[in-house]
């Protein structure tokens, strides 16, 4: 048998969206954050007012301040949370003695809590149709309904700006397969060097016979959502580190650059920074300096992305993040899944909406660059619990593939998208964890998704079958 | 993988192997075996199999098994497997699965990472040879699948972990770099005469500035030989070379951590990034050219200054800093000279104008002596920013020349509070209201004669509709350049005193010399 040729590995045409995101022609002049929040409020009340004609026909407009009692109108605004549970900064300074570890998410919701809306002319509370329960401080809404007596707003509707247009796809040529890896959190305890390792070997075509090496040699990128290093805690307090600990810090790094630099010699990598990088704390997050990763910054594809990250490859739109924004929007509000969050964003045509209340961002004066002007045929966020993708379809035939990605290291998954004209073919390779990192758990799994709008069957949940497939 | 006729050559490593077994502990696996004998990675699957065949007895295998998986036909599984439990696992896959060798050991390690660990030394050491050699690591070649795209820059002149000697090397990396975009090369024609960082030091560009004037000679080859080169392989920097190691290694020693290279990659990025070390290096660029009388042959976009001599001495205004530091205020051109007149000296290619606007406002502090702090900052530093941003834009020039001793435009509540003041050495509190870009009604106390940086006193904002800002956008720049040409004569009255340091709210001692 004629030893088989090397394939080639596809390409796909790459640009690289994420100036919006760049802070370097910034200048922080000590202004607060109202300014994005005005920018915010006009640009989505443009969008509102000429929504608003064609939905609610004859109602008026009017401002806050000019709401007359009893009269039927339509209010646009930002949408306030009053949440009695909210950490204050006050509570937090006092507690700031003791030491504390990263602190978990919690849900800071409570049946008291109550919606205001505010314009540039006033505030007027919110009662009636509107679910408290699914809205966040920070979203621009508009609102029919009328003033009570009591002085609150009655609601009758919410009107949301919904999905933003979308941009025609091309007819699809040949499949090629985009993966989404986040949390590899180098340097942890959770981390499993051969998990990543197997990984890396099957996207880059090492491991496998030819029909392995094929599937490898569709995949045209790889995106690293976040959280790829995790450098222990004790060392980032504050506190001067001991000089036999410095080495110990850069470490994760170092493994983490001999690791991408196997990725990158075989096909472009994009690198995202996530809450645990070394990068900075308000988004967006800048990309990771290419100091850090001295091996593979030489490769021309290697790209070091913020966060969020949007990017274009063969005319598919790529939106994501590396799960910030949906985290905060799961302590402030509820939701049936992450899903649900990501497509409320798309909804409020917001990435971020709890920017700047309760999620560190940059007070830009004169844009919010987490508006989403138009609509990504695919639309990740890293870090989370489990693996779980839709089909989200709007009404103007928009669909956005959704896709929430689970943390590596604790539940192993990466996912393969089809970057192609078909948005609801999804291959996940999902790495299975163990609890302790025994050979009886490494595997590298791929699902394959046929279904236009289904669920996966999360595999999570059948870890006993597996364990017990693996013997060694 | 059963079956598959393996090169004699391969069959002669099998002796090899079995020779390392001697070591216990030891763990083969076949990325280590493919960079240790320098053999594809199918190959080595295949010398792993031939090897199991004849001495696999008294050795443990595991193997991989890749495929679909029956019982749940839309998931692909690829498992690491002993040899034992390998048929079982092989049920739970369809039919057309694949079995390879991943590895053979002396007995199986409790611990994945014992599995791992070899293939990981052997990969640490590859990376961690000097950084021109090309090893299997770093590109690759033992691949199954190829990609001819992927282009890793390894010359030696660009080595990127190592922070760039600012004097010494630099000549020699600048002209090493002909692929770089013509701004990156400027940062580094800049970066050559003084490691300066240029993203906070306002004080330190002056030292640019200064060095510039005063090393021309030494300025100008440089600039000419990069900018020759820069456009004659302008079309080189976008061809998926990675930048990041040339000039921006270099660049990113001044905090350009923006500077990346991207396949498409456009000026635009680096561009944004490194404006005042470029804009600099233009107007450098400029004066020596204009010494030399051939900036022809340099296919530097800009456009001659009308004034090239005179313009040694300009006057930078730096209105955003949020500090008092009166060291950034030099003047550094006749203030008499109408700037208005100064086509565009720098911001010829594509460029994101306003961006860099602002940004050279930001860095056009040369220092000198003078503490001219008065000239520059009302209380509202957006205001300010933006009011600047449009008048630039209106200039689309470089905004060193706000300093006309008879502003064009003028707003007559500013003049008649810049008129009282004068009158009097000290210093006095003048109300001053404009519309801001917002369509804010901004009314601020200031201090005329000096920085009011610090001066956030009463603000009176009236958020009337943003409509208004439209129809005031007109008075806005006229608003801004009036208030900094107000200021900017009075600096240059101001000579060269050394200027006190400006504490909160007080005046300096250069506020007697402020009026005009």
């Amino acid at each position: 048998m004629p030893v088989p040729k090397p394939m080639e590995r596809k390409q796909a045409a790459y640009s690289n969206l994420d100036e919006r995101y760049a802070i370097q022609g910034e200048k922080y002049q000590g202004q607060q954050y109202s300014h994005i929040y005005f920018t915010r409020l006009r640009h989505m009340r443009n969008l509102l007012h000429a929504l608003v004609p064609s939905l609610k026909p004859l109602l008026p407009v009017t401002t806050v301040l000019g709401l007359e009692e009893g009269k039927d109108c339509i209010l646009v605004g930002t949408l306030y949370k009053h949440m009695k549970l909210k950490p204050s900064i006050l509570d937090e300074y006092a507690k700031e003695r003791s030491a504390i570890p990263l602190v978990k998410p919690h849900n800071f919701m409570h049946p008291d809590d109550h919606l205001i809306l505010e314009d540039e002319s006033g505030r007027v509370t919110l009662a009636g149709a509107i679910p408290t329960a699914a809205f966040v401080t920070g979203v621009v809404v508009a609102l029919h309904g009328k003033e009570t007596s009591a002085g609150n707003f009655l609601v009758e509707d919410v009107l949301e700006a919904g999905l933003p247009p979308q941009t025609a796809l091309s007819s699809a040529a040949e499949d090629k397969y985009v993966v989404f890896v986040s949390g590899l959190s180098v340097g942890s305890d959770t981390f499993n060097p051969l998990q990543f390792q197997l990984l890396i070997d099957h996207v880059t075509g090492h491991l496998g016979d030819e029909n392995e090496q094929s599937i490898a040699s569709n995949i045209v990128r790889v995106v690293v959502a976040g959280n790829s290093v995790h450098i222990s805690p004790r060392f980032v307090n504050g506190q001067t580190v001991a000089s036999k600990d410095q080495s110990r810090i850069a470490e994760p790094i170092k493994e983490l650059d001999i690791m991408l630099t196997q990725l990158v010699a075989s096909l472009p990598v994009d690198m995202m920074p996530g809450c645990h990088d070394p990068a900075n704390f308000s988004l967006p997050q800048q990309p990771l300096h290419r100091c850090l990763f001295s091996g593979a910054s030489t490769y021309n594809t290697f790209s070091s992305c913020s966060n969020p990250h949007q990017f274009e490859l063969d005319s598919v739109q790529f939106l994501g993040t590396s799960g910030q924004n949906i985290d905060d929007l799961y302590k402030y509000s509820d939701a049936k899944d992450k899903l649900e969050f990501m497509e409320r964003t798309l909804r409020w045509r917001h990435l971020a909406p709890t920017a700047p209340n309760s999620l560190g961002c940059y007070p830009y004066t004169d844009k919010d660059p987490f508006l989403v002007e138009s609509c990504p045929h695919v639309y990740f966020v890293g870090n989370q619990d489990k693996y779980e993708t839709r089909l989200l379809e709007g009404p103007e035939k928009q669909k956005v593939r959704l896709i929430s990605i689970p943390r590596f290291s604790e539940s192993g998954a990466a996912v393969m998208q089809w970057s192609q004209a078909q948005p609801n073919l999804c291959l996940i390779a999902s790495l299975q964890p163990g609890p302790s990192s025994t050979i009886s758990n490494c595997q590298l799994e791929m699902l394959f998704d046929f279904g236009p709008a289904g669920h996966i069957p999360h595999n999570r949940n059948g870890k006993e079958e597996r364990t017990d497939e693996i013997r060694l | 993988m059963v079956g598959g006729a393996v090169d004699q050559s391969l069959l002669d490593l099998l002796p090899q192997i079995h020779a390392l077994f001697s070591d216990p502990l030891r763990v083969i696996s076949y990325k280590w075996l493919s960079r240790n004998f320098s053999v594809s990675s199918n190959d080595a699957k295949r010398l792993l199999q031939e090897f199991v065949n004849k001495h696999g007895t008294d050795l443990q295998v595991i193997y991989s098994v890749s495929g679909w998986l029956k019982n749940n036909p839309q998931s692909y599984c690829v498992k690491l497997i002993s040899g034992p439990k390998l048929e079982e696992a092989r049920q739970g896959f369809k039919d057309s699965c694949s079995v390879q060798i991943y590895s053979i050991q002396a007995c199986i390690p409790k611990d994945t990472a014992v599995l791992w660990n070899p293939e990981f030394v052997q990969a640490e050491e590859l990376f961690n040879h000097p950084f021109d050699d090309e090893n299997c690591l770093r590109d690759n070649r033992f691949c199954g699948v190829l990609n001819s795209f992927v282009k890793r820059t390894s010359n030696g002149k660009h080595v990127s972990s190592l922070p760039p000697k600012p004097l010494n090397s630099a000549a020699g990396v600048a002209q090493s770099q002909p692929s770089v975009t013509p701004k990156e090369q400027f940062v580094t024609a800049r970066q050559q005469d003084l490691p300066v960082s240029s993203k906070q030091g306002a004080g330190k560009k002056s030292e640019k500035d200064n060095s510039t004037v005063l090393d021309k000679a030494g300025n100008a080859p440089v600039v000419k030989e990069q900018s020759i080169d820069a456009h004659a392989s302008k079309s080189k920097a976008q061809n998926g070379k990675a930048m990041p190691s040339n000039g921006g290694s270099l660049a990113n020693m001044w905090g350009r951590a923006s500077a990346k290279p991207k396949p498409p990659s456009t000026t635009n990025s680096t561009a944004v990034a490194s404006v005042a070390a470029t804009a600099d290096a233009q107007i450098c660029a400029k004066e020596e050219a204009d010494g030399d009388s051939s900036d022809d042959e340099q296919g530097i976009k800009y456009k001659r200054g009308s004034t090239n001599a005179n313009n040694k001495k300009r006057r930078a205004v730096f209105d955003f800093s949020d500090d008092e530091e009166d060291d950034n205020i030099v003047s550094i051109a006749s203030p008499e000279l109408p700037k208005q007149h100064t086509p565009d000296p720098v911001i010829g290619t594509a460029e994101d104008a306003e961006v860099n606007q602002k940004n050279l406002e930001n860095k056009e502090d040369v220092p000198n002596n003078e503490k001219g702090s008065s000239m520059v900052v009302d209380s509202d530093f957006t205001a300010e920013c933006k009011i600047k941003t449009f008048n630039t834009m209106n200039h689309s020039g470089i905004t060193l020349k706000q300093k006309s001793s008879d502003p064009p435009i003028n707003d007559k509540k500013q003049d008649s509070a810049a008129e009282p003041a004068s009158t009097s050495p000290k210093r006095r509190k003048v109300l001053k209201t404009r519309i801001d870009e917002r369509g804010r009604e901004v009314t601020e106390v200031v201090w005329e004669g000096e920085a009011s940086a610090d001066d956030k006193a009463e603000k009176n904002v009236n958020t009337t509709a943003a409509t208004a800002s439209g129809a005031t956008l007109p008075s806005k720049p006229k608003a801004a350049a009036n208030t900094d040409k107000s200021k900017a004569p009075s600096k240059t009255a101001a000579g060269n005193k050394k200027p006190a340091k400006d504490g909160t709210k007080q005046g300096s001692i250069m506020s007697f010399f402020k009026k005009v």
